[in-house]
């Protein structure tokens, strides 16, 4: 009778999944016929992109033969779709490599750069929310409200050459362009990221240096961020400062540690969740000029050369996979608010 | 003190603007077809000991990949020459072939057929020995895959008579064949190694050829390097052949890094043994006092023009007279002084460096008031035009916008209204080839380092050639289009050059094509290094690269 009664109170919870894997499904065909339809938009022709200044009559109709340009659009469209249900996602015209191989290569580099600038923007950016809210209206406030306004209006490429005159080229304190020295040898691939890999090799020398590559492209994007968070925590945490059962913790007796993170920081968490989803699709759009500034070989770099040199299947690629990432943070975003309160219900 | 090291930053931080395509330039050409046996190392010219640690090369990347039938942009023509042999090659800056895998060779005197003898201690890296097996294998691979170099054997065939002779034979005379045999496309592959990874080079090779993505991995050929790892778009890593059949000079280890201009100009400057190759000439100039650095600007072989549509009814530019006007408008200095120091005005469509070129007393001078006159004789007012450009391109850097801009000003001067059509490249082009654009900016960066090149420009040449683009057919200039085909297979390379250059005068007579300048193009590396050269064909001779 327990186990019928716990297995009903998680029907919600599967009814909710699968109804968002079912619009998933939907909102990808969707995806791929807008990308398909927009790239046929465009004035272009991916075999003049793509042969050089000297294309012969043979060698565009061998291109366009290769890559089913020559099938109708219908026809072509369809074949892209029974490719993809098999994880077939083509193969890209600028690197005559499977997209799927591409991606596999530049998602986990956007990957541990993602993490990187999400994981310190969320510290720093929920430490600075909090601060700046308890100590509203004072010097401390200010400071921090000029830093976050500084954080979000300076261009990110300005911030990233900054960053690397200053850190790089005028004190040697970091490295400059890409994830790892030129003479360090890359750890054995297993997940893709280079700083989890080395510590897999046991390589802390590898480890350290992948690291330090993450610092400066990693801060740009954290400066960003972190201004983001912390002005969405400030307000959130002065919404409940002042709430009645903030002060009935506070007349307790209470230490302001355990006021501030298990009453104050708990009721502001569901605007904090809102905007971690926001700061993700941030960090992914700031990828593309961040990526380009430091020599970072993720999906932002190829997502640009794609789109430049019309290669509609990399294109497709890179579509999918960020529509992916949107669908799949905005349902752990979902989750989460019925996770942090009990009152959210996922129906 | 810390408001001027914050001036210096964000002065540094301005920087902006990449070389999207380093070009190729050279000395003059002098072909030889008597053969040479001269000394087969790519090793250092002119200097250098035994190189120790990595070399370290900043470009940005145009990757194609490294298979060498399939790629053919500058970053991938300086990564393949440096891990395969050709037949023939050139030294560092140069444009006159020397012997590669084959030792030597001879030419029939009407240049429809080359006859190479190879080197006998040529060896691939896995230590067979490199047989005209090897030759017929590659150069078919490279005509059957029908990829962006294929175009540069189209009507040639192979064969190879015994293991050590190979015949090349051109279906019409070719006097640019040798040159064109030490293009990086036409490296010869370890046939056997590539065959047993997918490799092929029959007739359906376009379908049939599976050993790029293998090529990718490791390479397979008998130059001074190996690929120990190649990630596109990002960095190659190489390191010295061990089994290397010449004479090796260069650095044991080798990377090749994709960064952008700005980073580029940092890195030189912190860097040990590193050279950058995209640095805009202005950026080079402010290096030019550093001692730890060799600064090198001079003239690219990139030449920009202005392109028009011959068809009437396409363009108001096909009128002679609107034609002769804009000829004699454009400021031509101004065009220089865009591109910055080491810029030169381009007197044809021909580059300063290569065989056939005009000389500046050649070059079309300004003259506004002639250009109104021009106009005003045939009657014409109210003149508008588009001008199309790809706005998103830098050669050299230099924005085509600039020169867009610039063109408007000029033709605005004697009342030709220029219409500003700026579009992302792949846009651009595909207008272009079609021959839809009434009037283009656009630029020639040599395939191969040879005045034959350049008859893409010939009334009515054919396929997506720079006349077809614009409508010019031979039956415009039917004897400038004969003068073409005679100079492109005229043998003596002395009457080749006079040919080419009085070509060149027709076109500047009456054409759609209206040359402008050579861009400026900076090399920049640690003064340790030796033969740090920009490279006509290979951008920069990676294997020649030593320490002083």
């Amino acid at each position: 009778m327990r186990a019928r009664r716990q297995s009903r109170s998680h029907r919600p919870l599967v009814r909710f999944l699968l109804r968002r894997l079912g619009a998933l499904v939907l909102l990808l065909i969707g995806i791929t016929l807008i990308s398909f339809l927009l790239t046929q938009a465009v004035p272009g022709d991916a075999a003049i992109a793509n042969l050089g200044q000297h294309p012969t009559e043979e060698s565009i109709r061998a291109f366009n033969e290769k890559y089913g340009l020559d099938d109708p659009l219908p026809v072509q469209y369809a074949t892209y779709l029974g490719n993809l249900v098999q994880g077939d996602l083509g193969i890209s015209q600028q690197t005559h490599q499977p997209v799927v191989d591409d991606l596999s290569v530049s998602i986990p580099a956007t990957a541990e750069l993602a993490i990187f600038a999400i994981v310190f923007s969320t510290i720093f950016g929920v430490a600075f929310g909090v601060l700046a809210a308890l100590r509203r209206d004072t010097a401390v406030d200010h400071g921090l409200r000029v830093f976050t306004l500084a954080g979000i209006s300076v261009p990110m490429f300005w911030l990233g050459l900054l960053g690397l005159y200053l850190f790089f080229f005028k004190w040697g304190l970091l490295p400059g362009g890409g994830r790892l020295d030129p003479t360090t040898t890359p750890p054995t691939d297993v997940t893709g990221l280079n700083t989890v890999d080395a510590l897999l090799d046991g390589n802390f020398a590898t480890f350290w240096d992948a690291f330090k590559h993450l610092i400066l492209p990693g801060a740009v994007l954290v400066l960003y961020s972190v201004s983001l968070i912390s002005r969405y925590t400030r307000s959130a945490v002065l919404e409940v400062l002042h709430a009645d059962y903030v002060r009935a913790a506070r007349a307790k007796g209470l230490s302001e540690y355990t006021v501030v993170t298990r009453y104050i920081l708990r009721a502001a968490l569901p605007s904090i969740v809102t905007v971690m989803g926001l700061v993700f699709a941030n960090v992914l759009a700031g990828a593309v000029l961040v990526e380009n500034i430091f020599n970072w070989p993720g999906i932002g770099q190829y997502a640009y050369r794609s789109a430049v040199s019309l290669d509609l299947p990399a294109i497709m690629g890179v579509s999918i996979f960020i529509a992916l990432v949107y669908v799949i943070v905005n349902l752990i975003v979902d989750l989460l608010y019925a996770v942090i309160d009990p009152r959210v219900r996922l129906s | 003190m810390r408001s001027t090291t914050l001036g210096k930053a964000v002065g540094a931080a301005a920087i902006a603007g990449a070389l999207a395509v380093a070009g190729c330039g050279g000395g003059n050409g002098d072909s030889s077809s008597g053969g040479s046996s001269a000394g087969t190392s790519t090793g250092a010219s002119g200097g250098g000991g035994a190189a120790t640690g990595t070399l370290v090369v900043d470009q940005s990347f145009v990757d194609r990949g490294v298979d060498p039938a399939r790629q053919f942009t500058p970053t991938n023509n300086m990564l393949v020459h440096a891990m395969y042999d050709t037949l023939v090659r050139f030294e560092p800056g140069r444009t006159d072939p020397v012997a590669g895998l084959a030792e030597s060779w001879r030419g029939t005197d009407d240049a429809t057929s080359y006859t190479f003898t190879l080197d006998p201690d040529a060896v691939f890296s896995d230590g067979t020995p490199v047989t005209s097996r090897d030759v017929v294998f590659s150069l078919d691979r490279l005509v059957n895959i029908k990829g962006p170099g294929s175009f540069l054997l189209e009507g040639v065939t192979i064969r190879a008579p015994d293991e050590r002779t190979v015949v090349v034979t051109s279906a019409r005379p070719n006097p640019a064949l040798l040159r064109i045999l030490a293009t990086p496309p036409t490296s010869i592959v370890n046939s056997r190694v590539l065959q047993a990874n997918g490799g092929s080079a029959a007739r359906d090779a376009d379908k049939s050829d599976r050993a790029e993505a293998f090529l990718q991995k490791t390479s397979a050929g008998s130059g001074p390097y190996t690929l120990t790892q190649g990630q596109q778009n990002q960095q190659y890593t190489l390191e010295q052949n061990g089994r290397y059949w010449g004479e090796f000079s260069g650095f044991p280890k080798v990377v090749v890094r994709n960064m952008a201009a700005p980073t580029q100009l940092l890195n030189v400057q912190r860097g040990a043994n590193e050279i950058a190759l995209d640095l805009s000439a202005q950026q080079a100039q402010t290096l030019e006092n550093n001692d730890a650095l060799q600064v090198t600007t001079d003239a690219s072989v990139n030449v920009f023009d202005v392109e028009a549509n011959m068809n009437e009814s396409i363009s108001p530019t096909g009128r002679e007279a609107v034609r002769r006007a804009i000829r004699l408008a454009l400021d031509y200095e101004g065009y220089k002084r865009l591109s910055g120091v080491g810029a030169v005005q381009a007197p044809g469509v021909i580059p300063s460096q290569f065989l056939g070129a005009l000389t500046e007393a050649d070059a079309v001078r300004t003259d506004v008031e002639a250009a109104r006159a021009e106009l005003e004789r045939a009657g014409i007012s109210d003149l508008k035009v588009e001008l199309a450009f790809p706005s998103d391109a830098t050669p050299n850097g230099v924005s085509f916008s600039s020169v867009a801009q610039k063109v408007k000003s000029d033709l605005g001067a004697i009342g030709i209204d220029v219409e500003l059509k700026g579009t992302p490249a792949v846009t651009f082009l595909a207008d272009y080839a079609a021959g839809r654009n009434q009037m283009s900016v656009s630029y020639w960066g040599p395939d191969y380092p040879d005045p034959n090149d350049y008859l893409v420009y010939a009334p009515g040449a054919p396929g997506t050639s720079r006349a077809s683009n614009n409508r010019y057919t031979r039956e415009m200039n039917p004897e400038l289009a004969a003068l073409g085909e005679r100079a492109g297979s005229t043998l003596d390379d002395a009457e080749r050059g006079t040919l080419f250059q009085e070509f060149q005068r027709g076109l500047n007579e009456d054409s759609p094509f209206f040359p402008l300048f050579q861009p400026a193009q900076a090399i920049v590396g640690s003064s340790t290094l030796s033969n740090v050269v920009l490279d006509p064909t290979y951008t920069l001779n990676i294997p020649a690269v030593g320490s002083n």
